[in-house]
C-alpha cells in the first residue's frame, strides 16, 4: 500500500476529532473523503502533514514511517497539501508565490530548475502566467484555487492532498478544477481529496472513505458508494 | 542659507539612523508581523559594544566593528530564542509587549555595565569638515549616509530578489502556509531578529562618533525609526528610508526655527497624523495593507 494510517487518533483541545482510523490506498489512485462539515476530514489532512499533532497511531506512506517527520520533511518525500480555504501568500506576487513552492528544493535543484517548473504550472494554468506579477491576494476565487495547487505542485508530488478545493467556486470553475485534479492523476500523481460536493468527488474517486464524528463509517469504491442508499440520503441529497 | 544647509546636513545624520531603525522594524516586522520595540536598544549595543571593543579593549577598527556587529546579533539571537520563541503561538500583541519588557531589560543591563555616561570614540576617517556654501558637513556624516543607502539596497535586494528573504516575508503573511510549503519557519523568525540587531548596531556604531551614546537613547530611536517605518507603509524598506530622513529633517528645522525643545514632539505628531488619515503609510500600498493581519 502506498499510503497507510493504522489507528490514528488524534485529540486536541479537548476535543476528539479522530477515533481510532485505519485506511490504506494504493499509488496513482484518487481517493477522496467524504463527511459532514466538523466530521475530522482536515484533520487527517492535517494530521498526515503534521500541521496538528497525533495522539496515538503510526502513519506509513512509500513503505516508511512518516508520522513524526515535519513538514518540510514530508514534502522532500513528495506530500504535498493544497490547504483548506488556500493560504496563499496573499501580499507576495503570483511568481513569488509558486517558487516558494519550491523553496526546500532550492539547494538541491537551483533556480534554474524552479523557473522551469513553474513552466509547467504556468501551461496547466495559463491565466497565472498573464497574471504573474499580480499580488496574489487580488486574484479571483478560481485563479486563487489554481494558484494554490500550482503551488503544490512545484513540489512535484507524488501524493497531492486537495482541502475542499471547490469551495467558494462557481460551478464552472468546479468542473475545470476537478478536470485538472483527473490530469494530475493521469501523470501518476496520487491524489487524496476532501470534498463537500461528494457526488463530483465520488464520480471521479477510485476508493473513497465516509467519515463521520471522527470515524470512518464506509468505505469501497466510488461507484459503489455513489449507489449506496444510506449515502445518498446523508451526502448526495436524497 | 547656510544656517538652512547646516540644520539639513545634522538633520540627514539623525535622519538616516532613524531610516535605519526603520529598517531594521521592516526585517522583522517583514518575518513574523511583529513589531519590535527593543529596535533602539539594539542601536546602543551596537555603538558602546563598538566603544567597548574598539576604546576599552584597543583592538583595531574593522576588528571592533566586526565583534559589536556579531555581538549585537547574538544578542538579537537570544532574544528570539528566550522570549519570542517559548510563546510563539500566543497572539501579536502580545509578543509585541514583550519586546518592550525585552526593551527595559536590556537598558537595565546596559546601565549596569557602561553606567549613565555618553560615549564615542574616534569618527571613522580624520580630517577636517567638508564646506559648503557657509555649512559645515563632518566626514562622519557622509559615513552614516553611505552606509545607510548601502544597506537599504542591500535589504532590497533581499526581500525582492532573493528567495531566502522571499521565504522570510512569506513566514510572516502565513506561517502556516510557509510550513506547508516546506520552509522552517522558526529558523526564519529567529534569522529575522539577528539580521535586524546587526543592522541596528551598524546604525550604533556609524553615528556614535557624532551623536554620542548612553545607554537609554533606545526607546526615542525605537519611536522615531518606528514613525519612519509607519510613515513608509510598514514592511516597505523604501519608504521607510524616505521617512526616517523626512523626520530627522524636520526635526532639525523644527529645532533649529522653532525650538530645541519642540523637535521630539514631531514625530508623535507625524504618528498620529498619519494614523489618523492615512494608515497604509505616505508610500504605502493600500491593497497591501488591507491584506495584512496587522
Amino acid at each position: 500500500m502506498f499510503v497507510e494510517i493504522k489507528n490514528l487518533t488524534v485529540a486536541y483541545g479537548g476535543i476528539i476529532a479522530l477515533r481510532d482510523i485505519n485506511l490504506a490506498f494504493e499509488e496513482k489512485s484518487i481517493v477522496s473523503i467524504i463527511g459532514a462539515n466538523g466530521a475530522g476530514k482536515s484533520t487527517l489532512l492535517n494530521s498526515i502533514m503534521n500541521l496538528v499533532p497525533i495522539t496515538t497511531g503510526e502513519i506509513f506512506y512509500d513503505g516508511r514511517k512518516i508520522s513524526g517527520l515535519n513538514s518540510h520533511d514530508l514534502i522532500k518525500l513528495g506530500i504535498s497539501l493544497v490547504p483548506e480555504g488556500r493560504m496563499l501568500f496573499t501580499h507576495l506576487t503570483v511568481r513569488d508565490n509558486l517558487h516558494l513552492g519550491a523553496y526546500t528544493f532550492l539547494r538541491e535543484i537551483g533556480r534554474k530548475e524552479i523557473r522551469k517548473r513553474a513552466e509547467k504550472v504556468y501551461e496547466l494554468f495559463p491565466i497565472l502566467k498573464e497574471r504573474k506579477e499580480q499580488i496574489a491576494g487580488t486574484l479571483s476565487g478560481g485563479q486563487q484555487q489554481m494558484l494554490a495547487i500550482g503551488r503544490a505542485l512545484m513540489a512535484s508530488p507524488k501524493l497531492l492532498m486537495l482541502d475542499e478545493p471547490s469551495m467558494g467556486l462557481a460551478p464552472m470553475l468546479v468542473k475545470d478544477i476537478f478536470n485538472v485534479i483527473k490530469h494530475l492523476n493521469s501523470q501518476s500523481i496520487s491524489i487524496l481529496l476532501i470534498e463537500q460536493n461528494a457526488r463530483a468527488a465520488l464520480k471521479m474517486s477510485h476508493y473513497a472513505f465516509v467519515i463521520d464524528t471522527g470515524r470512518i463509517v464506509n468505505e469501497g469504491k466510488g461507484s459503489r458508494l455513489l449507489c449506496d442508499e444510506k449515502i445518498k440520503k446523508a451526502y448526495l441529497g436524497g | 542659507m547656510s544656517v538652512f544647509l547646516q540644520f539639513l546636513f545634522s538633520g540627514l545624520t539623525t535622519g538616516a539612523v532613524y531610516a535605519m531603525v526603520g529598517l531594521g522594524f521592516n526585517i522583522i516586522y517583514n518575518a513574523t508581523s511583529i513589531i519590535n520595540l527593543a529596535q533602539g536598544e539594539f542601536v546602543v549595543i551596537g555603538g558602546l559594544m563598538m566603544w567597548y571593543f574598539s576604546e576599552a579593549m584597543k583592538l583595531p577598527f574593522f576588528i571592533s566593528a566586526i565583534l559589536a556587529v556579531a555581538s549585537t546579533g547574538l544578542i538579537g539571537l537570544l532574544m528570539e530564542r528566550l522570549t519570542i520563541r517559548p510563546v510563539k503561538k500566543s497572539d501579536l500583541l502580545l509578543m509585541i509587549m514583550i519586546t518592550i519588557a525585552v526593551s527595559i531589560v536590556l537598558r537595565g543591563i546596559l546601565m549596569f555595565k557602561f553606567g549613565k555616561d555618553p560615549y564615542t570614540y574616534a569618527p571613522f576617517t580624520e580630517g577636517e569638515p567638508i564646506h559648503i556654501y557657509g555649512a559645515f558637513i563632518q566626514q562622519q556624516t557622509l559615513w552614516v549616509i553611505g552606509i545607510t543607502l548601502f544597506f537599504i539596497i542591500l535589504i532590497f535586494l533581499f526581500f525582492n530578489k532573493t528567495m531566502l528573504g522571499k521565504a522570510m516575508k512569506a513566514c510572516a503573511v502565513n506561517p502556516v502556509a510557509a510550513r506547508i510549503t516546506g520552509i522552517n519557519v522558526d529558523k526564519m523568525v529567529m534569522l529575522s531578529f539577528v539580521l535586524s540587531a546587526m543592522m541596528g548596531a551598524v546604525a550604533g556604531i556609524a553615528v556614535t562618533p557624532i551623536t554620542l551614546m548612553e545607554y537609554d537613547r533606545g526607546p526615542m530611536l525605537a519611536v522615531k525609526g518606528f514613525c519612519a517605518a509607519i510613515m513608509g507603509g510598514l514592511g516597505r524598506g523604501r519608504g521607510s528610508v524616505i521617512g526616517g530622513f523626512i523626520i530627522g529633517i524636520l526635526e532639525s528645522m523644527t529645532a533649529g526655527y522653532i525650538h530645541s525643545g519642540a523637535k521630539d514632539a514631531v514625530a508623535l505628531v507625524i504618528i498620529l497624523v498619519i494614523l489618523f488619515f492615512k494608515p497604509a503609510g505616505i508610500f504605502g500600498s493600500k491593497t497591501i495593507a488591507d491584506l495584512r493581519r496587522f
